[in-house]
């Protein structure tokens, strides 16, 4: 497991461009909803003298006044706006392992990297779709399940006067759908990397390959993968503390300051999902060294070959 | 609408102080109830016996009949009034499909032993819905005579829900409110503006509360031994009984309501607030000469406390007792000693929220989690805001007892208004609600959260059940009255504000005003009419707001055209008139025009300061009465004008809008770049969780 952590970390340090692109590409696509909210923001904000005070903290007075009375359709763009955007980020994530999946199976290739993460993002774009597809459809049905599973068994629980208990019972139905959820996910990555190992075309095989490939491994796959989210999990706190114990940002320099740590923290958590993803490809490769290929049944060469049968008087051919 | 007076205009009125008055030591007590009830916790039923003695308080009327509440019925079935107004939901719980409550009269006679059952009748005042039986009347065979009394034997059976609206169990725990027959109120004519004396008994109501007699309370309560009990008033002995149950007395007078909870699970917590110690001399003496008062006429007294609290939320007892120490001192010295030995603070089992939050004489629900044990919940002061806010009702509706059904917020708007004041004087203006992960919200991002822009349809005076649509009650209630109450602070000052709520307190102490009796004590104390701000604020359904229309600054420019002077007609073309210009420029002698025009967008009129900074200049003031829906300011000065503020030291709390009240010639970029880069942030990190998944 340590192993692959690591050679997710190097695969990761070595191809920087792809977080770069990565980190852009989802930056852009997030100034998409930000810049009107921006141009309305500003227009109340910096012409409105009240407007200073969320330069000392969170005002929900003027947030409010902005989202009641100072354009109130500005609420309904934005979510339209974010909604649209999340669907395409969606989408283009097929795209993004497609050419993570190609750059870092392409190392001996001399052509530029754009060529290669776009041909990876092209070549594998409606299979991995597909599969996500299909991971989506899985882990929403197992997740109802376990949900529903969870909520039956910790009813004693829910209905006894022990508070704590309700808790307990939530914390371990939302843990237990997650836990759920995520093998969906962790399954999808790993149906991914063998798609790219050997450019399989059955989706639904591969899905249900990566599937059994992780429940056959789930400690070394969740290992790995609990690595990788407590680095986020960090980036996060430390985000928080800083937001929680900097003073506000009411100056430029401030200001400056918040949005460069924002998006050092962005860019480690695309950093972080990249080296993941490289951690496992290597951990696929060390535990498969050969992948079985898909095969696709044909006749047995052992079974006689059935007589033809005699023509009909129609269709025998006329001398 | 009434002219509003120049002087009102400014907010440094000279405040008449009005004449000091001492607090009334007693109630004038029209009734004695003594009660001795039995729970069955099997059956969740009350048995009771009350003897009731009620004093005829009029000095012309002869009385005939008794008017009562009864109040359980409410929860009888889903054809009262009380269950039609709700849909069966209140303060966001449902009522249970096996959780029906009621109250039976089994027998009702005179002391002197003649049955009064016959002549029992349930009657609809307010809705005329046959189904409610809330309300029922009496026949005396004998009227009672102006100041005359009679004593009544009942005995009832009360079954409590499952907890809903305010009573009921859960499991084993009980809140028991509302829950004996209880006289309404003999009105004679003269109070509260009555022309002709009569009961004033409404039924219950989804968005009513109670009204009622001051008088006298001794209660006995028997409950299965292990049962721990709380009541109003003060524990007057206990005995442990033959069959495994034991009886706690309590006697309070001067009250109007008593309620009591049981639980076997309770942890109790006890504190005494201690007059000496947790006030200072230096708070007697800041308060005393705020309310132009000696330091011997605001002294406290000492009260016991009781926290009755859940097992999984006993760390938070110290949360409770603080909060309660605050309301006795601050409640105590703005509006006069809390005059009671006692106060009792439950916390409610867990899933049975639907009993927090709510007063009774010397015994409030509070309400909290499990959760909040442990930071960063424990950064949130939702228990601080309950109780101190349920404990700022026994000043309000426990001891100034207005009509709560005719005239909801002479309570909840004054206690509302009382704990955002109570929460900054103990916790500190900014975080009141909560500090949390580096946000924080005060008492005052919450009035602002709460003044509704779109609420243009009630009256703040209206009875509580006539609200549309009535989930509006909490708004028109609670929230604008309490902004009403800032506003008015903010034009007549925090001094002669603390002299107007004092006085109102110690005059209606354990009296029964109305709204103008409050309006009133207002207008003596300033010196002022303010009925032009209450007609409208109160009594009428438009909203406040001030805007900015327009701003503008730009040079000033040599005028063309033809001119005559003492010296002759001139001419200036537009050649001589850039030269002139660039010449003032030059010589740092430009003058700039600058034209402001305010607006008034919402009804109400109310006189506003607007403030103006000129470039290198200290703000300058100026004022508009708000007649008309527009004011033009125009200046022709040396210096820009930088920007223009409406109400720039907010005393308008009633504003629905501040951002639209300022206006900068330069706009300020930094708060919308602060703010989007977080929201920029937020959208980058969902779209990576998104696209990396």
């Amino acid at each position: 497991m340590t192993a692959s952590i690591r050679e997710g970390l190097r695969a990761a340090a070595r191809h920087q461009k792809l977080t770069w692109l990565l980190w852009a590409w989802y930056g852009l696509l997030a100034l998409v909803p930000a810049f009107p909210v921006w141009r309305w923001w500003n227009q109340v904000l910096g012409a409105s003298p009240e407007g200073a005070a969320v330069l000392r903290r969170f005002d929900l007075g003027v947030f409010l006044d902005l989202t009641r009375t100072e354009g109130v359709g500005g609420l309904g763009l934005m979510s339209t706006a974010v909604a649209a955007a999340a669907a395409i980020a969606l989408v283009s994530s097929a795209f993004a392992f497609g050419g993570i999946l190609e750059v870092f199976g392409a190392d001996d290739d001399r052509r530029s990297f754009m060529h290669r993460f776009f041909r990876g993002g092209g070549h594998f774009f409606w299979r991995f779709l597909r599969l996500a597809i299909m991971a989506g459809v899985g882990a929403l049905l197992a997740t109802g399940a376990v949900s529903a599973l969870m909520t039956a068994l910790t009813k004693p629980l829910v209905d006894s006067e022990w508070e704590p208990g309700w808790y307990l019972a939530s914390a371990a139905t939302v843990t237990a759908v997650l836990i759920t959820a995520a093998l969906f996910l962790l399954a999808l990555d790993y149906a991914r990397i063998r798609v790219a190992r050997d450019d399989s075309r059955s989706m639904l095989k591969a899905y249900v390959s990566g599937l059994g490939f992780v429940l056959r491994r789930l400690f070394m796959v969740y290992g790995i993968a609990i690595a990788f989210l407590a680095v986020e999990a960090a980036l996060v706190v430390i985000y928080l503390a800083y937001e929680t114990n900097a003073p506000a940002a009411g100056t430029w320099p401030a200001i400056a300051a918040l949005i460069l740590l924002q998006q050092l923290a962005v860019l480690g958590r695309v950093f972080v999902r990249v080296s993941m993803a490289g951690a496992e490809r290597h951990f696929h490769l060390t535990a498969l060294p050969t992948p079985v290929p898909v095969v696709v049944a044909e006749p047995s060469a052992l079974v006689a070959p059935l007589s033809p049968l005699p023509a009909s008087p129609q269709e025998q051919i006329p001398t | 609408m009434r002219r509003v007076r120049p002087a009102v205009l400014l907010a440094f009125l000279v405040a008449v102080p009005a004449a000091a008055q001492s607090l009334p030591e007693a109630s004038d007590r029209v009734v004695d109830y003594r009660i001795s009830v039995a729970l069955d916790p099997v059956t969740h039923k009350l048995t009771g016996r009350e003897t009731l003695t009620w004093r005829n308080p009029s000095a012309t009327d002869a009385v005939s009949e008794l008017q009562f509440h009864l109040y359980l019925n409410a929860f009888k079935n889903t054809k009262s009034t009380f269950m039609k107004e709700s849909g069966g939901q209140l303060r966001g719980v449902d009522m249970a499909a096996d959780g029906w409550g009621w109250i039976d009269i089994t027998s009702i006679a005179t002391s002197s032993g003649e049955d009064l059952k016959p002549t029992l009748a349930f009657i609809q005042p307010d809705d005329g819905n046959r189904d409610d039986q809330t309300v029922a009347v009496v026949a005396l065979p004998e009227a009672v005579l102006p100041g005359g009394s009679v004593t009544l034997e009942i005995a009832f059976v009360s079954k409590l829900p499952r907890v809903f609206a305010r009573t009921g169990y859960e499991d084993d725990f009980y809140l028991v409110g509302q829950w004996f027959p209880k006289l309404g109120v003999y009105e004679p004519a003269g109070m509260r503006g009555r022309e002709t004396g009569g009961w004033n008994c409404h039924q219950f109501h989804a968005s009513s509360e109670f009204y009622a007699d001051f008088g006298t309370y001794a209660v006995e309560i028997t409950v299965p031994a292990g049962y721990v009990v709380g009541a109003t008033g003060e524990r007057t002995g206990e005995r442990a009984n033959a069959n495994g149950t034991k009886t706690y007395t309590y006697a309070q007078a001067d009250i109007h309501d008593f309620a009591w909870t049981a639980d076997p699970d309770y942890v109790v917590a006890k504190a005494k607030f201690s007059a000496t110690e947790d006030v200072t001399p230096a708070e007697y003496g800041r308060i005393a000469k705020l309310l132009g008062r000696t330091v011997d006429e605001v002294r406290l007294a000492d009260v016991d406390i009781t926290v009755l609290l859940q097992p999984s939320r006993r760390q938070q007892a110290q949360r409770h007792i603080d909060a309660a120490k605050a309301g006795l001192k601050w409640y105590g010295l703005w509006y006069g000693r809390y005059p009671y030995k006692t106060l009792t603070v439950v916390d409610p089992a867990p899933g049975a929220a639907g009993a927090g939050g709510m007063e009774y004489p010397t015994f409030i629900t509070a309400g909290s989690a499990w959760l909040f044990n442990y930071w960063p919940f424990d950064r949130i002061r939702a228990v601080e805001e309950v109780t101190v806010h349920e404990f700022g009702h026994q000043f309000w509706y426990g001891m100034v007892a207005n009509n709560e059904f005719e005239e909801a917020w002479l309570d909840e708007g004054l206690t509302t208004y009382s704990t955002g004041k109570a929460m900054v004087a103990a916790y500190g203006p900014d975080a009141t609600i909560m500090e949390f992960l580096g946000l924080t919200m005060g008492d005052r991002d919450v009035s602002r959260a709460s003044n509704d822009p779109a609420a243009r349809y009630n009256r703040v005076l209206a009875k509580a059940w006539d609200y549309t649509p009535p989930g509006d009650y909490g708004f028109y209630s609670y929230y604008k009255p309490s902004l009403v109450l800032g506003t008015l602070e903010g034009y007549i000052g925090e001094q002669a504000m603390a002299r107007v709520m004092r006085t109102y307190h110690e005059r209606w102490r354990f009296g029964h005003p109305r709204s103008e009796d409050f309006f009133a004590v207002v207008n003596e104390v300033t010196g002022q009419d303010w009925g032009w701000y209450f007609d409208q604020v109160i009594r009428g359904t438009d909203v406040v707001d001030y805007d900015i229309g327009s701003a503008r600054t730009r040079a000033a420019r040599t005028g063309l055209g033809v001119f005559d002077s003492p010296g002759g007609r001139t001419t200036v073309s537009e050649k001589d008139a850039a030269a002139k210009d660039d010449d003032a420029s030059r010589a740092g002698k430009q003058r700039y025009e600058s034209v402001v025009v305010v607006r008034r967008s919402g009804g109400v009129r109310l006189p506003v300061v607007v403030a103006f900074k000129f470039e290198g200049k200290p703000v300058e003031r100026e004022t508009w009465d708000g007649r008309g829906t527009t004011k033009t300011f125009r200046f022709e000065r040396p210096e820009k004008l930088e920007w223009v503020e409406i109400d720039p030291d907010r005393r308008i709390a009633l504003d629905v809008n501040w951002l639209n009240n300022g206006r900068r010639l330069e706009p300020d970029a930094r708060p919308a770049a602060s703010w989007t880069s977080r929201w920029l942030f937020l959208i980058h990190n969902l779209f990576v969780t998104l696209g990396l998944l």
